[in-house]
């Protein structure tokens, strides 16, 4: 989860925040819930949107970056591109290519049809396209 | 770049990103802020401020000025005062009392006198210490010392004293302690009720002149006024088991809000997500410090 998280939001700390308030947020519910761990998925998901939101609302946007993290050259420059996206473009790439969703599961925690995630997942592979190097 | 080698790099960025981040491991913790106690010793450190907290608390309601009901603050200096009050405005002299130095002492009827100590029985109810010190003096062991006749005589005059001082103090704690001062007025009732039965006893037999309105050939008289007596002294006693059990009300009370607030769901998810979300903010603040320095 906090991988998922990392990935999604590009900082460590903020995926820690999330993932805790996520398991939080689950906790003493687990009971009625048919699925625990997808939903402790959808959630960390969603609050990774709400961070992004919150982020844009505060006006403190800034190109985010994988702090603390040296990664390779090539990885570095998509991870930038990546963070740069749209936060429903970077999540569908990130479930679809890190964790291996299918697109109904992904719809599912987005809130959004089968159809949207294509179109989603096409328009970020796009832009990657165009902002890395070859 | 290919669809295909886009889709390539992404998935092996992605792996490379997430192969680097930092998981907690019980086996390899990440270190603390230098000085920081460990689980079981922060859990016995809570523990023992709990139960200094719960301490103080008890000690607080026990001996604070929240003790009222139970005869009013235990402290030093406020029976201090008390004591110090009520010894300058009741004044207990020895030629006041019969038997004792100082006092012409008529001539006693013996036999009236000891069935009258016997009549009347010895009580031990509480008094203040300046009563008490002329008081036990009748007394060694809860036998009359000296003659009966004696005891007959200054108990009356001793019991109305002790009458008058706890009448006196309970007006004089009556602003603060309301509850006390029900208290301190059926012992004062107690008191009167019994220096009345000396007198009336004393009286009836034929010691001393006869009160108007009493009829010192009834033979009821006596234990009329002691029957009352113990009415008054049973009072006391129904006052002070009333005070026990509201003390031990509020004992409860606070026992079950303690209960809830270091045990209850909700204040524990909340104190702990905030503990937990602070003590992340300071690690990483620390750590950030010691890598920029």
């Amino acid at each position: 989860m906090v991988r998922l998280a990392h990935a999604l939001t590009g900082s460590v700390d903020a995926a820690e925040d999330i993932v805790q308030d996520a398991f939080a947020r689950i906790l003493g519910r687990t009971d009625g819930l048919d699925s625990p761990g997808g939903y402790l998925r959808t959630t960390v998901v969603n609050l990774c949107r709400d961070r992004e939101r919150r982020r844009r609302r505060e006006r403190r946007l800034r190109t985010p970056s994988a702090d603390r993290i040296t990664l390779s050259l090539g990885a570095s420059e998509v991870v930038d591109v990546l963070l740069r996206l749209p936060y429903r473009q970077r999540a569908v790439l990130v479930l679809r290519y890190w964790g291996d969703w299918s697109e109904v599961e992904i719809a599912e925690a987005l809130g959004c049809r089968s159809g949207t995630v294509k179109t989603l997942a096409s328009r970020g592979l796009a832009r990657l396209r165009k902002d890395v190097t070859p | 770049v290919s669809p295909t080698e886009i889709e390539m790099r992404l998935r092996h960025s992605l792996k490379e990103l997430t192969a680097t981040t930092p998981l907690a491991n019980p086996d390899h913790p990440r270190a603390g802020p230098p000085g920081r106690r460990s689980r079981p010793q922060r859990l016995a450190v809570g523990a023992v401020a709990a139960a200094l907290f719960i301490a103080a608390f008890a000690l607080a309601v026990a001996y604070g000025p929240g003790s009222s009901d139970n005869g009013g603050s235990r402290s030093a200096i406020a029976r201090a005062q008390t004591a110090r009050h009520v010894a300058a405005t009741v004044e207990l002299r020895s030629e006041d009392l019969p038997g004792w130095p100082g006092y012409n002492t008529p001539t006693p009827d013996l036999g009236a006198a000891k069935k009258l100590a016997q009549c009347v029985g010895i009580r031990h109810s509480h008094v203040l210490p300046a009563v008490a010190v002329v008081r036990s003096k009748q007394f060694d062991n809860g036998v009359p010392t000296g003659s009966a006749t004696t005891y007959a005589y200054s108990s009356t005059y001793v019991m109305a004293t002790a009458a008058q001082a706890e009448q006196l103090t309970s007006f004089y704690r009556l602003p603060r302690f309301p509850s006390c001062y029900a208290h301190q007025t059926g012992a004062a009732i107690a008191a009167g009720l019994e220096s009345t039965s000396h007198l009336l006893g004393v009286q009836v037999l034929g010691v001393g002149p006869a009160p108007p309105g009493v009829n010192t050939s009834d033979s009821q008289t006596v234990s009329t006024s002691y029957a009352t007596q113990q009415q008054g002294a049973t009072g006391v006693e129904h006052s002070v088991v009333r005070l026990l059990f509201m003390r031990i009300g509020r004992v409860v009370t606070f026992l079950v809000v303690s209960a809830l607030l270091t045990a209850g769901p909700f204040p524990v998810t909340l104190f702990d997500r905030l503990a937990v979300t602070v003590s992340n903010r300071l690690v990483r603040a620390t750590g950030a410090a010691t890598a920029s320095g």
